[in-house]
């Protein structure tokens, strides 16, 4: 029998007879994780970087508050770890999600790897908010997901890949908007600090499938416990 | 009695005259209300963006959320009171000490002028802004954004009166859209 596990600003999260987990809501824009793995611009850069970036620096925090960059420490009083020469984007930062990818060998990238995190500007992919992440038995980060707008009905399969504050729901990477035919900040300056549909549209359904790992455009995720 | 003396008798009398009058000014009042129909309507959004530390997160996880914003709305748009086609919002929004004017076509057919003013009626550092075919089909752009800067003491403020608990502001930002 499907139980309600929470309700966010009016949208009920929804556990369903066969355990997806099912909520509708708006879909603002992530672009964490881009640091350029497949040759879209990355979310951040210092002020020097002369390359086109996804989103304002000031959304990543600043000196001594770095909320959204992987700093050296691994704290957000460090000193924010710069692409080298053999990365991506050389010179820009390196922008994390909650989930994180493994190598090629299988083995644990190290934190200041651009590999290590999920690709917002091509890997469709989903944020959710720790009250799902902790409200149901099966691992949700890197569980399928499938996205669907209700306006025109385009749908996208997706991954789990990001944590989001505990009062918003919807959320989702540039690719994932740019599926269903979100405004992905088209024409903007940072594409990811622009566009979305508010979070009190209620105009995109969301089912996740915990225990279940994604596969989106041939890549299999892994189940992250949190 | 003929036809035409029939339309001559009816012309003649005054309240079909009125009539007449009312039916031909309406037709000339069409291309009119067309063209007004034309200019799209504004939105006017305050965005105050902002990432929370999450609890309980494992060591060498993500401590911070993925960036998200909360919300405040300009009053809706009026017509531009110049007679000229052009779309108009003027307000304020709770959590924020500013007056906010936004005007498109005031300058020009799809020139979009943005000021934004303290208390003192004195424009913000770096207003007022303006941007030239802002929502044309050349300007591939939805919709424009401006930054609005916020000293550290507003900052704190939204902060406490807006946000919530772990919740901290990076940036305070102004979205115009079409409402087409």
């Amino acid at each position: 029998m499907s139980k309600i596990i929470g309700n966010i600003k009016g949208s009920d999260i929804v556990e369903e007879d066969d355990k997806s987990v099912t909520f509708t809501a708006g879909a603002q824009l992530d672009g964490d994780g881009a640091n350029g793995q497949f040759g879209e611009p990355p979310c951040y850069a210092p002020a020097s970087y002369q390359g086109k970036t996804l989103d304002l620096l000031a959304n990543a925090g600043g000196p001594g508050n770095w909320y959204g960059v992987v700093t050296d420490t691994g704290e957000d009083n460090g000193t924010p770890i710069v692409q080298g020469p053999n990365d991506p984007c050389p010179g820009a930062y390196v922008s994390a999600t909650s989930l994180h990818l493994a190598g090629k060998d299988g083995k644990p990238l190290p934190k200041s790897s651009p590999f290590k995190y999920v690709d917002s500007a091509t890997v469709p992919f989903v944020v959710v908010p720790p009250m799902i992440i902790r409200g149901v038995a099966g691992v949700v980060m890197g569980c399928r997901a499938v996205v669907t707008n209700t306006k025109n009905n385009k749908s996208v399969e997706a991954v789990v890949a990001d944590g989001g504050p505990s009062n918003k729901l919807g959320e989702i990477s540039l690719a994932c908007a740019k599926a269903i035919g979100v405004p992905a900040g088209e024409g903007a300056k940072h594409p990811a600090n622009s566009g979305g549909i508010d979070a009190s549209s209620h105009v995109i359904h969301y089912r996740l499938f915990p225990d279940v790992p994604a596969v989106v455009n041939g890549v299999t995720y892994p189940l992250q416990h949190s | 009695m003929s036809i035409l003396s029939l339309l001559a008798v009816l012309v003649g009398r005054a309240s079909t005259r009125a009539i007449l009058c009312l039916a031909v000014c309406g037709f000339a009042s069409l291309p009119a209300i067309a063209e007004n129909e034309v200019t799209p309507g504004l939105v006017g959004v305050i965005r105050y963006h902002f990432r929370e530390r999450l609890e309980g997160v494992k060591p060498g996880g993500k401590q911070y959320s993925a960036p998200a914003y909360e919300t405040e709305a300009l009053p809706p748009s009026i017509a531009a009171s110049n007679g000229e086609q052009g779309r108009v919002i003027k307000g304020k929004v709770a959590h924020l000490p500013y007056s906010f004017v936004i005007n498109l076509g005031a300058k020009g057919a799809g020139t979009l002028e943005v000021n934004i003013l303290t208390a003192d009626g004195e424009p913000l550092r770096g207003y007022p802004k303006t941007v030239a075919n802002a929502f044309g089909q050349a300007a591939e752009a939805t919709s424009q954004d401006f930054e609005i800067p916020v000293t550290p003491e507003l900052s704190a403020n939204i902060e406490k009166n807006l946000l919530e608990k772990n919740q901290h502001l990076t940036q305070v930002q102004l979205v115009v859209q079409t409402s087409q």
